[in-house]
Formats: structure tokens, sequence, C-alpha cells
């Protein structure tokens, strides 16, 4: 009698001191589920930060201050304030003597050359612009703010280490000594970086800019999608509401599934081969990008264009056919604008 | 009355005729819409089989399948250095693989384990605040993603390894596997998030009716039950990981290393596509059609992944239905 009580006051205890450890493992599962996610989110969070914390500085541009004599000699010596004789003149002798003046004691050539690296070759297409937009200038002396190169730009921003020795880094110890000058005397100011959205691309880092890109951008998602939508929500209107239920269907369906995991680089290939190869259309036209962009997205939208015409109810379908309207009638003037009215 | 009558019968018959007319020339619009999808599988299959071909006729199939040595060049000269290319696609394939392994190794543990958290134990209010945030990372372009990998965590590797004396290369493959690891995080989850969705609470209900744990009834009884599809979510994701092309061409290397080392720079299949189609290329040297023959190879690969994962996961929709 005790010894079974015994027994089974041991079992109990058993049983309890086991239910503690099943307990705790499922505090354990419960808390690596959630760790999962937030390490997950934290990549991304990371990623973000360190891209944007990167990024961010291209946003910004090193302007430098010059005093620059405007020499009528040099820009107009007619006198004839013609604009073909004022974008012809010789802008970037401007910069160089303002340079010089500001650094008389830069002597050698070597020296000068390095001097005349501060300022972008931007520079006197700017100082052209000003000249063109009020002649008035010419032979006067102004304080002008020109782009700064893209060396200057970095080593401003603080991009190019400055410990290491001279000739691993983009910039020399009297670049820097000039910098420094420069700065002191505040003539050196980040301003933000307006051409990075109104120029394209250019060797110049400090000229390149993101319009080309984007326009392109927006050409060939324009095709694609002038191309992709009409074509993916009308195949998805056939098969989803008039194609007979039988192998080809079946094919048909097996294929857009297949399709929609093809990689990108295989759909790349297909318009070398074809777009180019055999129809002969033109190379790096947002016509072909678009267009194979197309082909690419095309099965995503057949497969979400089905989902939400299989959502409207039948019934409606059925109210218009026994009113006496056409199959056709029936699915574009009821299914298919509800259907896109939930997709929406 | 009676003409009346027959005049507005003829009417409608000829509208009626005319509205049939526009029907079937709306069909037709309709049919032939569904089979631009068809036409470009058959356009992908043909174009790349063809140009396989051509370039089968100038490498044997046999080299570019068990050859171990991968460096396109096409002799100009008859007497220059490395005048004959060598097209073997083992070291291209064992890359792809490594990466793509690194890859599933980073997803499938946190992606399983999210989506089971979301599934199963997160409150409805957790589960949508969570999830879409979860799905950001699907929503960033992968070339953002191999500008991550190829300027901050490859850096990031390496550094780590000259700390404690290892030698690691600044295009390692664990680099761009980690980051298309992240990528695909999101991918697994929602896919397992489905399937684990899909087991009948029955089971759920009888778990904890036989005195289970939450924990064990996920793993002893959900799990198992929601395996098919969570398996058809990996091989899908893994023939994601196969085909992801901008990562590896930004932060994998070109050189073709046959090695199983992750902290080694391997190539893949797809990266070496990119290199051999970028530029000014002749198109019928063995080197532009070897890019085909290596699509073919890709598509076929991931092809085999693509349908074995939506048989697995046909055929277990089934099984609850």
């Amino acid at each position: 009698m005790t010894d079974t009580a015994n027994r089974a006051y041991g079992n109990s205890e058993k049983i309890a001191a086991s239910l503690a450890a099943r307990h705790r493992s499922e505090k354990w599962f419960r808390g690596i589920g959630f760790a999962a996610i937030v390490a997950a989110l934290g990549f991304l969070a990371f990623m973000i930060l360190s891209i944007g914390s990167t990024g961010y500085k291209a946003f910004q541009q090193t302007y430098v201050q010059l005093e620059i004599n405007f020499d009528a000699d040099v820009i107009d010596p007619e006198g004839t304030r013609d604009p073909a004789v004022l974008s012809r003149a010789n802008y970037q002798g401007l910069v160089r003597k303002a340079l010089r003046d500001m650094f008389p004691d830069v002597k050698s050539r070597r020296d000068r050359r390095s001097l005349n690296d501060t300022v972008s070759s931007v520079g006197q297409f700017e100082l052209m612009d000003m000249v063109l937009a009020d002649p008035s200038l010419i032979g006067t002396t102004r304080t002008v703010w020109l782009t700064a190169s893209d060396d200057f730009d970095m080593a401003m921003k603080g991009s190019i280490p400055l410990d290491v020795p001279q000739d691993e880094r983009r910039i020399s110890d009297k670049q820097i000594s000039w910098l420094d000058k420069l700065n002191s005397e505040g003539r050196l100011e980040s301003r933000f970086n307006s051409r990075f959205f109104t120029s394209g691309d250019s060797r110049e880092p400090e000229q390149a800019g993101i319009l080309a890109a984007l326009v392109g951008t927006g050409f060939s998602l324009l095709v694609c999608f002038a191309f992709a939508f009409p074509v993916g929500v009308l195949s998805a209107v056939y098969l989803e509401m008039f194609a007979p239920r039988n192998r080809i269907s079946d094919i048909i369906e097996i294929n857009i599934n297949n399709l929609a995991a093809v990689p990108s680089i295989v759909f790349g290939l297909l318009g070398l081969a074809m777009l180019l190869g055999v129809f002969g259309m033109p190379r790096s036209s947002p016509l072909v990008g678009g267009m194979v962009l197309a082909l690419m997205t095309l099965p995503t939208i057949i497969v979400a264009a089905r989902a939400s015409l299989k959502a409207v109810p039948p019934s409606l379908r059925d109210a218009a056919l026994g009113l006496g309207a056409s199959e056709m009638q029936a699915v574009f003037h009821h299914v298919v604008p509800l259907g896109a009215a939930r997709e929406c | 009355m009676n003409t009346l009558a027959r005049a507005s019968f003829i009417g409608t018959s000829r509208a009626r005729r005319v509205q049939k007319n526009i029907e079937r020339a709306a069909m037709a619009v309709l049919i032939l819409c569904a089979t631009v999808a068809i036409l470009t599988t058959i356009g992908i299959v043909f174009s790349l089989l063809f140009e396989s071909l051509r370039f089968f006729s100038q490498v044997p199939i046999t080299d570019f399948l068990f050859g171990l040595n991968w460096s396109p060049q096409t002799a100009m000269r008859s007497d220059q250095v490395g005048a004959s290319g060598s097209f073997g696609a083992v070291p291209l394939l064992a890359g792809t693989f490594l990466i793509s392994a690194i890859a599933m190794t980073v997803a499938v543990p946190f992606g399983l384990l999210s989506a089971i958290y979301l599934s199963e134990y997160a409150s409805r209010r957790a589960r949508d605040i969570l999830k879409p945030l979860l799905e950001i990372l699907a929503g960033i372009p992968t070339v953002v993603y191999g500008f991550f990998a190829a300027l901050v965590v490859a850096p990031m590797i390496r550094d780590a390894g000259s700390g404690v004396g290892l030698d690691i290369s600044s295009e390692s493959a664990l680099a761009a596997g980690a980051v298309m690891g992240i990528m695909i995080i999101p991918f697994i989850s929602s896919l397992s998030d489905d399937a684990l969705a899909a087991v009948p609470d029955s089971l759920r209900q009888a778990g904890y009716g036989l005195g289970a744990t939450q924990a064990e009834t996920i793993r002893q009884v959900i799990l198992p039950a929601a395996l098919p599809g969570i398996s058809g979510g990996i091989l899908l994701a893994m023939s994601r990981a196969v085909g992801e092309t901008m990562i590896v061409v930004m932060a994998a290397g070109l050189a073709a290393n046959l090695t199983a080392n992750p902290l080694a720079a391997v190539t893949t299949v797809t990266a070496q596509i990119v290199a051999l189609l970028t530029g000014d290329q002749e198109f019928d040297s063995a080197k532009t059609l070897s890019a085909f023959a290596l699509g073919l190879l890709l598509f076929l690969i991931t092809l085999v992944f693509n349908v074995a994962a939506l048989r697995i996961v046909r055929k277990y929709r089934q099984q609850y239905d």
C-alpha cells in the first residue's frame, strides 16, 4: 500500500520534472522562432542603414569659391557680345588664372597642373553659362562658386584616408595643404547635388547623374507595361473563363507556373537570340528591354489576374447570361470590371 | 404591322450577326494572348537549343559537360597563348551549387523558424506588422543586394578572416551566398507559412488533446504534415538561388575554381553568361555561343527543380481536399 503510494509519488515527481523540462523547451522553441524574425529584420535594417550611410554623400557636392576676373580681352576681345564668340572663349584659362592668383607660390608646371585639378572640368562651362546669361559680367571681377573635382570632393567628405602614404591615395600632400587653406578661408562649401538628378552618366564622377538611367528605366517599364498588362489580363480571362478544361489547358497552366520560375537571365538570352538575332531589332533600345521584361512578368500578371477573376462570384456571370447577355458580354461587362476592382 | 415586325426581325438578326462576328474576333484575340506564354516557352527552348547546337558543333558536348577547366577564349591567331579555349562547365556548376548551398543554409533555418513563429505563435496584430516587414526583403531589387554583398559584407568577412589569420578572398562564395540567403528568407518563409496554414486545425487540436505542448505539436504533428509543402517551397527557393544573377555578378568572382571552400572565390553559371555577353562580341564565336549552352544548362536545372516542386505541392494539396 505505502509502496504503491510511494511509487505513484515518485512517478508524479518524475512527471513534474519532465513537465518543467517540456515547458522549458516550449519556451526555447518559441524564443528561437522570434529570434529568427528579429534576425531577418535585423539584416534588413543593417542593409538599409549601411547603404544609406554610404550613399547619402552622393547627394552632396563640394563647391570652391574663386575670384574670377571676367577679362574682356579673353572672353570678347572685339566687344561684339555675340553669343557665338562668347561661347568659344577660353574660360578654362580664367579658372586657371584665378587659382594661380590665389596660390602665387605654386610655381612648377606639375604643381600648377595638380592645382588646376581642384576645380572640375565642368567649371569652364559654369562660367560660360554665367556670361551668356549676363554679358555685363565681362570686364568685372566676381566671387564665383565652381564645382570641385571628384578627388577634392571625396577628400572633403572624408572618404580619402589621409593617414596613408602619399602615393597610396588619390590626392597629394600639396593638394591637401591647398584644400586646408581654401577651407580655412571659407572658400569650400557643401551643397545639395542637384546635378545628380539632372545629368546623364559621365566619366567625371562629379558631373555624373542618374537622369539618363532614370529615363531609360521609365521607357523600358512603359513598354513592358503596355505589352504585359493587356496580354496578361486577356490571357487570364481566356484561361479562367473560356478555356475548355482539358489536357491543353493543363499544359498551359503548368507552362505558366514553370515560366514564372525561369531565371531572368534565360529571358535575356531569349531576347538576344530572338529579338536581336532573328528579328534584328536595335540593340540597347528600351523597346527590346521592355519587351523582354514583359515576357518575364507575363506569368506573374496572369497568375494574379486569374486569382482575382476566380474571386468574382459565378452567380454574377449566371445572372448576366440569364438576362440574355452573350458569354463575351457577361465576362467583359460584369466579371472583368469586378475582378479589376478587387485587384485595385 | 406585319411588315414592321418583319423589318425589326431582320434588323435584330443583322445586329446579332455583327455581334457574333465581333465576339468571334474577340475570342481569337483572347486565344492569341493566351498563346503568348506558350510561345515564350517555345522561343526559349528553341533559341537556347539552336545556339547551343551551333556551340556543340565547335566544342564537343562531352567536353562541355565533363570538362574540369573553364577558360573561354577563342584564338584570333593560331599561335596565341591559350589559343585553345576550354569550355568545361563543371567548375561553374560547382560554384553555382556552392553559393546556392550557402544561401540555403542561411535561408532555410531563418525562413522556416520565422514562418513557424508567424503562423503558430504570433498574435494577429504581431503577424500583421511582422509579415509585411519581412516581405520588404523580397521587394528589394537584387542589384541592391549585390551592392550590399560586394561593398559591405565581403570586406567585413575578409577583415574578420584576416583578424583570425585566415586568408579570405574579397570575392568569397560566403559573402555572395550569405546575402543571397538573406534575400531568399521571405521566399521560404511565405511558402512555408502557406504550407503550415494548410494543415487542418483538427490535427493541431488532436495534438493538444493528447497533452502535447504547442512546440511538441508543431514539431511532431504539424511540421511532418506540412513537410511536402515546405520541401516544395525549398526546391523553388533553390531554383531561384541557382538562377540568381545580379548578386553573383557583383559579389562572386570570375575565375573558375573547382573548390568546395566557401572562403575561396568561385564563379557561377549566371555570372559567366553575363561576362561572356557584355561588351562587343561576334555572334558566332564559340565564346559567345557558350553563353547559350550555359543558359540551356541553367534552364534545364531550374526546370527540374520547378517541376519537382510543383509536383510535390500539387500532390500535397490533394491529400487534404
